[in-house]
């Protein structure tokens, strides 16, 4: 720099200050003059005082008016620590003669002055503003400085939740609209706003994301005393040149157009238009703490909680990101996933969605909702979850259910979209069971197989199909029969029957006999687990096409499977040995009285001498089943009468008329009422799932452990074998598919016979088989559903080849590392990494989804054959789970696979 | 309450002032500075490798799904489908997921230049034709070859005259780039022969669209398909072809249970996935050629049985032309039984009256049902199946019949929608790429277009003019113009010429014989067998940008890193996008003509590369094209407007909205992303071009399209014994393209090329080797894609892809193996009068050959032609050509040749 620029600054310095000295001079002596000798209430009180005069009637007011004398007023307040200096300028608050005259002269209107005493009360408490200040503007606050600006008449009502809260404040009797009066405008009671804004705020899901009185979700600030704030709270500097820096205005620019206040925020616009906006905005100005000493109260409102039913629940915490109608996409700036989606539903637990809601998920914007978090009790959640399972298809009645109104061939169009990419092209089993074994389908009875498809197994990858109708789940049933071997007919059995030596028959009959049906039935027929057949009260009483359609057709929902696998000489084989033992002998045994075929009656007859052992319905119990439709398709009413009448020998049945053993005794009329009651429960759709409650489940659970945890696991949760301890399945299953499952095995999987004598895994007799199903039936679900996920297979190669399918096919949506949200906007798919959501995922959720999809979302199938990204073979998929489940807590990932 | 006066001063404003004077006393002596300029980012970003996307519509299908591409630094390491791109909303398939992985493989680094070349003014043919080897070749410096390849082609002009240099362009090529390539056949070589991949692809719709409707492209979006009341598929496997959009269709489907009709010889996993929906509402045709009956016999069903859903007749009258006569014809001639006892041929029976009637109530229903709530109806989509016949375009008008008379367009969740292949198809359509078109959807013939499109493209009117008189008989024909000799030399850009039918005896003799000049990226593809001048090119995502329009007229920006590289990491600094390639040439030949190349091309190389490489930028072609389409049915010049007010650029708008459809020739449209429907007055487009049917009354057009084979079939065994004749000996005529009257009568009857020995396939006793023995061809062959695979070059190099579908393989059905004793996964050589290729037998569903998706009917045997030269593009070695067996015989409008029905037979290996 060189000497002459330094000398021009100088001069330059100078002259400025000079000009500075100057201006603050003539400055200070204006503030001077305006601050002393022109205040502005000095003119209101003057012209107040001729406003007297012009009203003074008698000599008294004028009086009055001449002795107004001109200073400033105020009130004490010393309970609140205020003075309110209002009454300076507002000097007719309290005279009623002022109704007509303008502001700041006019009478408070309404009845409220009657109720708050001004000098007890004050101004401010109500109006806000501030009390000490003399001057219109600074009182009003209207400029930016004051913290509290005087209310906007429309909101003044948000001050009442100072004092008065639940009932007194809103509701049709509240105490506001006794004080209240009718708005202009609107043609509604000014208190009603506020009402409606609490509404508002219920209903749009304000409180997903806002904590209000200790509850709600933690992305946006809290509510609960959001009207305390002051407009230094607030940050106005994004509003443009001439707006208004009011909260009022902030809040209503804000729900309008969030961005545009505060850019970058998650919060959506709430779409409302004017009289709601208000209504919203007179609601969060009253969300005030109370300053109010509790000697000014002399009502304590009762603060009542809001109803709290679950679609309340949910339209207040959830609907505002996942959408009032469950669509989800509430938020533009938030991933949230829709509720409502069919296939979500079908894989999700209630489990799952409580412990998600629970706990939220970490690195989304899933806020957690238990206590410490959002507060939600348990009890809201369960409703929450209820309210989310509302969205389920309701799922087609098993009872609409029928193998023979299915059309195999639509049938299989259904299950090669639906279930193939699990349970194999042609049932061969993949991620699912395989199904197409001969043995299981020899067991599985229509409703078994209708409620698993319909039910599904939750927690397992068995989703549950509730979207399709009975008439398809039938279809699907159909199609599965057709891998069912062709029965040979009884015409056929008889044929084959007449072609062959008796000495012959006997031999290869005795085989079949003792290499299938000795396990229940015995070696000679005396009966255990099955029933006693070697009796003259038996098989001599029943015809040959009995005993056919019993060994073909089975007794379904029984242990008794359907052998159709047996040929024409095989089954007649059989029937030949067993008529060895007990040639067919119809004999007459008395016939049934004359009866009015009242099964009421029977029913009556029924419950007092049968269900004892036949159970309830004819379900079975200690003895079989009767309520069986293929039993009672090919039993007739004499040799019902005959049983019932005269007993079964060897068992214990004993007989129940007149002479013989029975508990009690039926004459032959109530015989018939009971055959007529059994014909009824046969023609009843329903098919009651057999129970019998026999067996000891303490030595049960001993032999459980020893035999069937090291594949089912330890409490039933499913490790190399399925999941037992599953709801649905102890549910649909039957005591007799359990128990025939164990004694014969399953054909094409591991499952072996358990039964002694069999080829089989262990030594277990058929008592001990009821013990171990007693054992299983007291199986508690909710807490050992969790512990069902662990099915992934944890070896390296498993892990190492899923983290290559994952960085190929999934990464691209949910990122290299399965966090979505840490890795740019560019993985827009829900971020899986995080613990809350491996927690209260299982497997089978995981490798369900990946196999299925989720229609409606980018999330496509992957299973072989469904069409999706890429056919996945179940292997690939499993893998994928492994892979996934190194995220999980406490989990180490081998080397190779990326972390 | 307001304030009426205002003090003058007050302790605040005092304090306030006060300060403001301070203040402005202390700021004063600070002295202007200067600001620091901040480095491009992009350039620190380039050097260090930092992580970016860049937007780009998926190289694959004419879906055209919103692409991320995920860079490191210039290099591409990976595709993520757009969450906001409204076609696929975050969704993509296996090809698309993957699109990156063929990239940086085999790349051609440098020119080649033949050492023996074809010389079509000497009459040389080239002895190393056919050939690949490096010995053949010599490199060549960029500029050398360009300069030998203006000269020659400049000398072709001048002995032979325009039309005798011809150019097949490609749907993947960027909108840009097509209207560079036709501005250097039609504008400055004067050359009425340009032809493209598009053409085997897409034209009969395109030429369907022009019959009907007067103008081309779909008039719907595919929003659409979240209204429909019933959605109908025609000869398109949409779950393998486009899976984003069948994937659409699906989840709707599941949601709200609409009808659903696929018309497909094979059960394709569209048939399959939609029966798994609801197998009771979804409708398969199994029909070989009967789409044209078909329709016209749901035509006569809702006539007949359900006539409530028939427009008035003074809607009819008002909006459409011809349809009395369509009724009457309809009526007299295609009731559902006369219409299966005529096909029974073909047909077997497989498609039954109920099946028909049930379709038609379910599509009279649904138009009524759209009708009434003014929203859905039936929304028809059809593929490249249906498109490639000898009656393609005459299929397409049966479509729009059928949608006319029910009054299925003009509304949202209905219409009529074509689909591509090719990603930028409808480009090649909108920039006339194609034989006597000119830009935006009108014909060299238009004379006022055409003077406006000579003064945008800078070239004389009259020489346009003359070009215009030109003639040239579609792709095919133009290669057996090659054969003739009438042809003398070619361009291939971004395209090879196994796309082509016959390509044995008709396509290579007649590449051999010419001068073809090749833009190709890989050193080892087809082009390089018969390319006498070979320029390496740069692809999707390396290049420097440009635009794509996907099949609902969404112009969506492709944009590129702006370098090739090879898979060494090797920067390919001789390659170049095929832009800059094609703008070199329109300078280079349009000096040697002596034209005015810098009038011509005034676009100047402002993009550089860090590795020295300067480029055109292709926004500044995109500019005058956008200028071109003013006042055309694609008026897209709203998007000037918005730039002009918004000061945003024309990429980046494309970049911002996802897209525009067009049209968008205002602000407001432009500024919202386009129109998403044509025709009927919608949008209220009262005085736009685009608001009616583009014919000069503003009427639509019904034209009944007829089918039949004659009695007892006489006409169909007439017609394919004559076409035998074509194709029979390599490299010779007789020519098709001289005997226009048989196509017109193939297509008139709708007929097929060729027809199989059924009497042959019917005899129990015979076994395959007869078949040989005798010389009979028993069974028909279809060619088409498969879903792992797309065009031949990018999936066959893909690792992902290749894996999940590694083989030539044919499909066949349960029967037929069993019958003639062929065993699921037994290698076999499948033979036609033409040619033959290898594959592996694949036995319905369960087959273990992979895919294993589809079930052919009894007779029938598919192919996918994608795997082409997969093995190997080297003729001695390459067995699954599959084009070398397909028949020339083509729709003597659309040019598509018919792929489906060749006559071929097995032979055991």
């Amino acid at each position: 720099m060189n000497d002459k620029r330094v000398e021009a600054g100088d001069r330059r310095i100078k002259l400025w200050l000079l000009i500075v000295s100057l201006a603050t001079l003539v400055m200070l002596l204006a503030a001077a003059l305006s601050e002393n000798i022109f205040p502005e209430w000095r003119s209101l009180q003057k012209r107040y005082a001729k406003i007297l005069q012009e009203k003074a009637t008698d000599e008294r007011g004028r009086e009055a008016a001449d002795n107004f004398s001109l200073e400033i007023t105020q009130l004490v307040l010393p309970e609140l620590g205020a003075i309110d200096r209002c009454i300076t300028c507002h000097t007719g608050t309290s005279d009623h003669r002022m109704e007509d005259q303008p502001q700041p002269f006019t009478t408070h209107p309404g009845k409220y002055l009657q109720v708050h005493d001004p000098a007890k009360f004050g101004c401010t408490v109500c109006h806000r503003g501030q009390g000490r200040a003399t001057e219109t503007k600074d009182a009003h606050g209207v400029d930016a400085n004051w913290e509290y600006p005087l209310l906007k008449t429309k909101y003044i009502k948000s001050s009442c939740s100072q004092c008065h809260a639940g009932q007194e404040l809103f509701g049709p009797k509240s105490i506001l609209s006794e004080l209240d009066e009718v708005d202009e405008e609107s043609g509604k009671q000014s208190s009603a706003l506020i009402e409606r804004g609490r509404k508002l705020v219920d209903e749009k899901g304000c409180l997903g994301c806002h904590v209000l009185q200790g509850k709600g979700g933690t992305l946006g600030l809290e509510l609960t005393h959001v009207g305390d704030k002051t407009r230094h709270n607030f940050d106005f500097s994004h509003f443009e040149r001439g707006e208004p820096l009011e909260v009022e205005y902030w809040h209503k620019k804000h729900f309008t157009d969030p961005g545009a206040v505060s850019p970058g925020t998650s919060m959506p616009a709430t779409g409302l238009e004017e009289p709601e906006l208000e209504a919203l905005i007179a609601y969060l100005l009253s969300l005030r703490r109370s300053q109010v000493p509790a000697s000014l109260i002399t009502s304590t409102g009762d603060r009542s909680p809001l109803e709290d039913s679950g679609d309340r629940l949910y339209a207040r915490y959830c609907s505002a990101c996942h959408s009032s109608d469950g669509n989800g996409g509430g938020v533009p700036s938030i991933l949230t996933p829709s509720l409502n989606n069919v296939d979500a539903l079908a894989v999700a637990s209630d489990d799952y969605y409580r412990f998600i809601i629970t706990h939220g998920r970490s690195e989304t914007k899933m806020p957690g909702w238990g206590d410490g978090l959002g507060n939600l009790s348990r009890d809201e959640i369960d409703k929450i979850v209820k309210h989310i399972r509302q969205w389920e298809p309701h799922g087609a009645d098993v009872v609409d259910v029928s193998t023979g109104q299915g059309d195999p061939l639509v049938g299989s169009s259904y299950y090669q979209g639906d279930c193939a990419s699990c349970h194999g092209r042609k049932g061969e089993g993949g991620i699912g069971n395989s199904l197409n074994s001969a043995s299981f389908l020899a067991l599985a009875s229509d409703q078994f197989l209708a409620e698993t498809v319909i039910r599904g197994r939750p927690g397992t990858a068995m989703p549950s199909w509730k979207h399709l109708p009975a008439r398809a789940v039938s279809d699907i049933l159909a199609y599965l029969r057709t891998w069912r071997p062709e029965a040979p007919t009884f015409s056929a059995v008889r044929r084959a029957g007449r072609g062959l030596a008796r000495r012959e028959k006997i031999r290869t009959g005795k085989a079949i006999y003792n290499g299938n049906c000795s396990a229940c039935h015995g070696k000679k027929g005396e009966g255990g687990l099955g029933l006693r057949l070697n009796s003259a009260d038996i098989l001599g009483a029943v015809g040959d096409n009995f005993i056919y359609s019993a060994i073909v057709n089975g007794r379904p929902a029984t242990a008794m499977p359907a052998w159709r696998q047996l040929s024409a000489e095989q089954v007649a084989s059989v029937i030949a040995y067993l008529r060895s033992w007990q040639p067919y002998k119809p004999r007459w045994a008395g016939r049934p009285g004359q009866s009015s075929n009242d099964y009421a009656l029977g029913e009556l007859h029924y419950r007092t001498s049968c269900l004892r052992c036949h159970g309830e319905d004819g379900r079975g119990g200690v003895g079989p089943q009767l309520a069986n439709p293929e039993f009672l398709k090919t039993v007739d009413d004499a040799t019902l009468f005959r049983w019932i009448g005269r007993g079964r020998s060897g068992t214990a049945m004993k007989g129940f008329l007149r002479r013989e053993q029975g508990p009690t005794t039926l004459n032959p009329a109530q015989i018939a009422e009971v055959i007529s009651y059994l014909r009824y429960l046969g023609t009843r759709d329903e098919r009651p799932v057999m129970r019998t409650g026999v067996g000891n489940p303490t030595l049960g659970g001993q032999l459980y452990k020893g035999n069937c945890s090291s594949c089912h696991g330890v409490e039933g949760e499913g490790g190399s074998g399925p999941q037992l301890n599953n709801p649905t399945f102890l549910e649909s299953a039957s005591d007799g598919f359990i128990a025939a499952t164990m004694v014969t095995g399953r054909s094409g999987t591991p499952m072996r016979s358990m039964v002694h004598g069999q080829e089989g895994l262990a030594q277990i007799s058929p008592e001990q088989i009821q013990d171990i199903i007693a054992y299983m039936r007291l199986w508690d679900f909710p807490q050992t559903w969790l512990r069902s996920r662990e099915v992934a297979e944890m070896s390296e190669r498993a892990i190492i080849s899923g983290s290559e399918q994952y960085t190929r096919y999934c990464s691209g949506c949910h990122g290299p590392k399965g966090r979505s949200s840490l890795e740019g906007s560019a993985y827009h798919a829900p971020a899986l990494n995080n613990p809350e959501f491996l927690d209260a995922v299982s497997d089978g959720f995981l490798l369900a989804t990946i196999a299925r999809g989720r229609s409606g979302t980018a999330m496509r199938p992957f299973g072989h054959g469904a069409g999706g990204i890429v056919s996945l073979k179940p292997e690939d998929i499993s893998d994928i789970v492994s892979f996934l489940r190194t995220w999980s807590r406490g989990r180490q990932a081998p080397k190779g696979a990326i972390r | 309450m307001k304030k009426t006066t205002k003090p003058i001063i007050d302790r605040r404003n005092f304090l306030k002032w006060s300060g403001g004077v301070l203040a402005a006393a202390a700021t004063f002596p600070l002295l202007p500075g200067e600001f620091a300029h901040a480095d491009t980012l992009a350039q620190q970003g380039l050097a260090s490798g930092a992580k970016r996307t860049l937007q780009a519509a998926c190289p694959y299908c004419g879906v055209g799904c919103g692409s991320l591409i995920t860079c490191e630094g210039d290099r591409i390491t990976g595709i993520i489908p757009d969450k906001l791109h409204p076609t696929n909303k975050g969704v993509q398939c296996i090809k698309g997921l993957n699109a990156h992985e063929p990239i940086y493989q085999d790349r051609l680094t440098h020119v080649l230049v033949r050492k023996d070349m074809s010389d079509p003014t000497t009459g040389h043919v080239s002895a190393t034709k056919g050939r690949f080897d490096d010995d053949v070749f010599d490199k060549m410096p960029y500029d050398e070859a360009e300069e030998l390849v203006a000269e020659k082609m400049a000398n072709v002009v001048k002995q032979f005259g325009g039309n005798s240099v011809g150019l097949s362009g490609s749907g993947q090529l960027t909108m840009e780039t097509q209207w560079i390539e036709n501005l250097l056949l039609k504008g400055i070589i004067g050359s009425n022969s340009i032809e493209a991949n598009a053409r085997m692809c897409m034209t009969s719709a395109v030429t369907g669209y022009f019959a009907s409707y007067g103008s081309d492209a779909p008039p719907t979006s595919y929003e659409d398909i979240e209204s429909a009341d019933m959605i109908t598929f025609w000869g398109h496997n949409a779950r393998e072809a486009h899976p984003v959009l069948f994937w659409r269709v699906a989840d709707y489907k599941k949601k709200n249970n609409i009808p659903t009709l696929v018309s497909d010889p094979r059960r394709t996993g569209t048939v399959q996935g939609l029966e798994s929906i609801n197998p009771r509402n979804s409708y398969h045709f199994a029909t070989l050629n009967g789409d044209i009956s078909y329709l016209n016999a749901i035509a006569y069903v809702i006539l007949t049985k359900h006539p409530e859903a028939v427009m008035p007749e003074k809607w009819l009258n008002k909006n459409a032309n011809g349809w009395k006569e369509y009724v009457a014809g309809i009526k007299a001639r295609y009731s559902p039984r006369q219409v299966i006892s005529r096909l029974k041929l073909v047909d077997r029976n497989r498609v039954s009256v109920q099946q028909i009637e049930a379709v038609a109530k379910h599509w009279a229903e649904a138009s009524l049902k759209g009708r009434r709530t003014g929203k859905g109806g039936v929304l028809t989509y059809w593929g490249i199946g249906y498109n490639q016949m000898l009656h393609g375009q005459h299929n397409t008008i049966s479509i729009i019949n059928l949608h006319l008379l029910t009054g299925n367009l003009g509304r949202k969740g209905c219409g009529t929608h074509s689909q591509t292949g090719q990603p930028n198809a409808m480009s090649e359509r909108l920039m006339g790429g194609l034989t006597g078109r000119l830009p935006f959807n009108q014909p060299m013939s238009n004379e006022k277009w055409r003077n406006w499109i000579a003064d945008r493209w800078r070239v004389s009117r009259e020489g346009m003019k003359q070009t215009a008189l030109l003639k040239n008989p579609m792709a095919i024909g133009m290669m057996e113009r090659g054969c003739e000799g009438d042809l003398k030399a070619m361009f291939w850009m971004y395209t090879t010429h196994i796309h082509l039918p016959d390509v044995e005896t008709l396509v290579r003799p007649a590449l051999t014989k010419m001068f073809c000049v090749v833009q190709e990226i890989y050193r080892h593809a087809p082009n390089m067998l018969y390319g006498d001048v070979i320029f390496p090119a740069i692809t999707w995502g390396e290049w420097t940008g440009g635009t794509y329009i996907q099949s609902e007229r969404r112009v969506y920006v492709c944009d590129g890193v702006s370098v090739g590289r090879d898979e060494h990491d090797n920067v390919l600094t001789e390659a170049r996008p095929d832009l800059d390639l094609a703008i070199d040439k329109c300078k280079s030949i349009a000096t040697k003509l002596g034209l005015d190349a810098a009038k011509i091309i005034p676009y100047k190389k402002t993009i550089e590369n860090p590795y020295g490489q300067k480029f055109y930028n292709p926004e500044d072609v995109f500019e005058d094209i956008i200028i071109a389409s003013k006042g055309s049915d694609a008026d897209l010049s709203g998007m000037l407007e918005v730039r002009e007010r918004d000061g945003i650029g024309l990429y980046e708008q494309l970049r911002r909205l996802r897209g525009v459809q067009w049209p968008a020739p205002t602000y407001e449209v432009a500024a919202k992303g386009g129109t998403p429907r044509r025709y009927m007055h919608q949008e209220d487009w009262k005085d736009q071009p685009y608001a009616n049917f583009r014919h000069a009354d503003g009427k639509a057009r019904f034209k009944l399209c007829e089918q039949d084979y004659g009695p007892g079939n006489r006409y169909l065994k007439e017609v394919t014994d004559e076409f035998t004749k074509y194709g029979a000996k390599k490299g010779e005529g007789p020519w098709l393209y001289k005997n226009q009257n048989l196509l017109k009568r193939a297509r008139d009857l709708a007929l097929v090329p060729e027809l199989p020995d059924i009497d042959f396939y019917e005899n129990s006793r015979k076994g395959l080797a007869d078949a040989t023995k005798e010389d009979k061809y028993p069974f028909w062959l279809g060619l088409g894609i498969v879903y792992e695979h797309f065009h031949t070059a990018k999936t066959i190099r893909g690792a992902t892809t290749m894996k999940l579908v590694p083989e030539q393989y044919v499909e066949l059905h349960a029967k037929d193996a069993a019958r003639y004793g062929l065993e699921d996964g037994e290698r076999v050589r499948v033979v036609t009068r033409r040619s033959s290729y290898e594959a592996r037998v694949s036995v319905g569903t369960s087959s273990f050959v992979r895919p294993a998706r589809n079930e052919v009917p009894e007779g029938y045997l598919f192919s996918p032609w994608n795997l082409s030269v997969a093995d190997s593009a080297d003729p001695q070695k390459n067995r699954w050509l599959v084009n070398a067996v397909s028949h020339r015989a083509w729709d003597p409008v659309s040019g598509q040749a018919d792929y489906k029905k060749i006559a071929a037979r097995i032979e055991r290996i």
